[in-house]
């Protein structure tokens, strides 16, 4: 598999981010709560219950591992970060694979493409990113699917048909690109494909095309995005409505067209604003501003720079999450979330202006002024746990803490239970460490003395080709060209079993009794059968009777 | 006369306690088997996150099996159970090739310690009846067992069919004796 195994802290911050997308925190088939257990065939999140579920089925269907139990290979990394919840359930649903049992839905053919798609996937990411431990690589890389994974979404949905779907393999760099550019429409910076999210242009692509496409583009997503999510983070980031998609374009120009407007709306609403509103407003914004301007300084060489986008996007994508799909969920939460909250509230005075003002412009945003008109809607709604979940750090001090990349205090819930189990799994943390080095140490070494010649090999496989159970003791005689010895173990093919005391006959003082009765064997074979029946109805009554009055010795003298 | 011998027999015939360690990587059966051989039922398991005991009686000997939890970050754990311990039964899922290595390193990594240095391992290749299942040669030369010194025996079996496991238990009884 993977050369080189991510280190713990990689393994930690990729499932960090996986978690920030709200599908992957729900069990994928019985939707219990914040599920710590993965099908890395399929990349989906599932609970203790359903792991134990998926183990019965056999590691051919679905292989289980505990997202923190387990060491991960950076494939199975790749297959979480291109699967989620959210890619496994549109996909099983388009494929009408609604069945709740395991066995049905698992064996289906729906699951058997989706294992193959996303095996193809995986690799395919491992042979562009390879074992890259950076997070910045996974982040970019969940980013492009998750882009990808956002237009699928809104597809679906619009389009109840999706036809698309199935081509998502070879599409989604496709989409991740025409969305990027009709994303970034507004501020201008496209990547040079398409202007609108161009489907058929995408479906058409070739993989290998839309590699390229999104390779190039990938770097350059976080800076392109991010002035993009200002104008359009207020339409996909807080809302993801369909409605939303249709007016996209007029939208857009609108959002050009209002982003002075905008401004002057921000201050002024600032002033209306409770303070509580207004410190946050403020930190939001300075957040956007300096991730900006960072972005446009480092977007294609620093990796820190990356790093904090991400750490933004936590609390951006598990806002924006509802309606998306888990990657588009990421995307988002990196460049939108500090400015979705500031549109939110800026679109609360927005909307008052543009109502004031502009009666068009009212139209174009009426799904917004339903939003803007509950930002404490906004707190009871669903999204609330999300935005905690993002933000805890971020609503006190800790938005400094999250730009200036240390680790923020709003080390979420799963960090500290990783943490957790980390101290409680191992009995003494000093030694698990020293085991684990030692573990790997001596794995190497060992790997180094069970190298085998493939000579040896053959000719066991083809000498015990016929045998149910395979000894030591086979082994070490069926190495010596005894004849002898061959006709015992011609004996032994049709045996269900094959023990070493067998094989090695008299060889050890240990079983010897054993031993004996295996080299008489040989002699007695063709005795034996005749006698066989006999024999067994003798000893077994014998033996019972033995039993018998060992059981009444027993009881009497002891 | 007749009292002595039946005195010695009794002896060498009352249950036999042997403490019998079972491990191997996770979601090879270790747990199924277990309940497999003391309830003689499937039961449906969840993944063994600290350890099963059960006492399985078996002809004369009085095996306590214990089953610990395969996953890897549990497998350090392992040698906490080394003490005393009479034989080790290693579960492989014959289902899962990729892992045979993985599956093989762990061995190994047991059989160093010198707890149980002189202890037969009983490698039981479970899952026998899945399509993917390596066949018996396959799995001996893959798990390394011919470079080993000890008493070792594969037994194929498929646990929630209850095939193959009173055959490798027949083993341990004959090497426990």
């Amino acid at each position: 598999m993977a050369e080189t195994r991510p280190s713990k802290t990689d393994i930690e911050a990729v499932f960090k981010q996986l978690r920030a997308i709200l599908t992957n925190r729900v069990c994928f088939d019985c939707s219990a709560k914040n599920p710590t257990w993965s099908s890395t065939t399929y990349g989906v999140f599932i609970c203790f219950d359903c792991a134990s579920v998926h183990r019965s089925l056999g590691v051919h269907l679905t292989f289980v591992q505990s997202t923190q139990l387990d060491s991960w290979t950076w494939l199975h990394l790749r297959n979480m970060q291109l699967g989620g919840n959210m890619n496994a359930k549109t996909f099983f649903q388009q494929h009408n694979c609604t069945t709740s049992d395991a066995q049905q839905k698992y064996n289906s053919r729906a699951a058997q493409l989706y294992r193959e798609k996303l095996n193809q996937l995986a690799n395919q990411a491992m042979r562009i990113h390879g074992a890259r431990v950076n997070i910045d690589v996974s982040v970019s890389e969940v980013a492009a699917p998750e882009e990808k994974k956002d237009v699928d979404f809104f597809d679906d949905h619009v389009n109840s048909a999706a036809p698309g779907s199935p081509d998502l393999a070879s599409a989604q760099p496709g989409f991740f690109t025409s969305m990027n550019s009709s994303l970034s429409n507004g501020s201008n910076e496209n990547t040079g494909t398409g202007e609108e999210p161009n489907v058929e242009a995408a479906l058409n692509m070739t993989p290998a095309e839309a590699q390229k496409l999104t390779s190039q583009p990938r770097k350059s997503t976080i800076g392109q995005r991010k002035p993009a999510s200002k104008l359009g983070a207020k339409k996909a980031g807080g809302l993801g409505a369909q409605r939303v998609k249709k007016d996209f374009g007029a939208i857009e120009k609108e959002a050009v067209r209002n982003d002075q407007l905008r401004q002057e709306a921000k201050e002024l609403s600032k002033e209306e604003q409770q303070q509580s509103l207004q410190s946050l407003e403020k930190a939001y914004e300075d957040m956007s501003l300096a991730g900006k301007r960072e972005e446009e300084r480092m977007k294609r060489t620093d990796p820190k720079k990356a790093q904090q986008y991400e750490r933004l996007g936590m609390g951006l994508g598990a806002r924006s999450g509802a309606s998306h799909s888990m990657f588009g969920e990421m995307r988002t939460i990196e460049q939108e979330t500090p400015k979705s909250s500031n549109n939110n509230n800026s679109n609360i005075s927005n909307n008052n202006n543009n109502t004031f003002r502009d009666d068009d412009i009212e139209e174009d945003f009426e799904t917004i002024i339903r939003f803007s008109s509950g930002p404490p809607k906004y707190r009871d709604s669903p999204f609330e746990d999300r935005g905690s979940f993002g933000f805890s750090g971020g609503k006190g001090s800790g938005i400094d803490d999250l730009l200036s990349n240390k680790t923020s205090p709003s080390a979420s819930f799963w960090e500290n239970e990783l943490e957790k189990n980390n101290t409680t799994t191992s009995p003494s943390g000093v030694s698990s460490v020293s085991n684990l080095g030692n573990h790997s140490s001596s794995k190497v070494s060992a790997s180094a003395n069970y190298k085998y010649t493939p000579v040896e090999d053959t000719l066991a496989q083809q000498k015990f080709g016929n045998a149910k159970a395979i000894s030591s003791d086979m082994f070490f005689q069926e190495r010596d060209p005894n004849a002898e010895i061959r006709s015992t173990l011609a004996r032994y093919e049709g045996s269900s079993s094959i023990s070493s005391a067998d094989l090695f006959g008299g060889g050890q003082s240990q079983r010897q009794q054993y031993s004996g009765g295996s080299l008489q064997a040989p002699d007695l074979d063709e005795v034996r059968e005749s006698v066989r029946q006999g024999v067994t109805k003798v000893a077994g009554r014998l033996g019972n009777i033995a039993n018998n009055v060992m059981a009444s010795l027993q009881d009497r003298y002891m | 006369m007749g009292l002595i011998v039946s005195r010695i027999l009794a002896l060498v015939q009352s249950k036999k306690p042997c403490r019998i360690l079972m491990v191997g990587l996770d979601a090879a059966g270790k747990t199924t088997i277990l309940y497999q051989l003391k309830l003689g039922q499937v039961i449906s398991t969840v993944p063994t996150l600290g350890f099963n005991v059960e006492t399985v009686e078996y002809k004369n000997i009085s095996f306590t099996v214990w089953d610990v939890g395969g996953q890897e970050r549990l497998r350090p754990l392992w040698r906490h159970y080394y003490v005393n311990t009479s034989a080790i039964i290693y579960v492989v899922d014959s289902n899962d090739p990729e892992r045979l290595v993985e599956a093989r390193e762990e061995l190994h990594l047991v059989l160093e310690n010198d707890e149980v240095q002189n202890c037969p391992l009983l490698v039981i290749a479970n899952k026998t009846d899945l399509p993917m299942a390596v066949s018996l040669e396959e799995l001996t030369d893959k798990m390394g067992l011919r470079h080993l010194t000890r008493p070792w025996y594969v037994q194929p079996t498929c646990a929630i069919k209850s095939q193959g496991l009173y055959e490798g238990l027949d083993w341990l009884a004959t090497q426990l004796c």
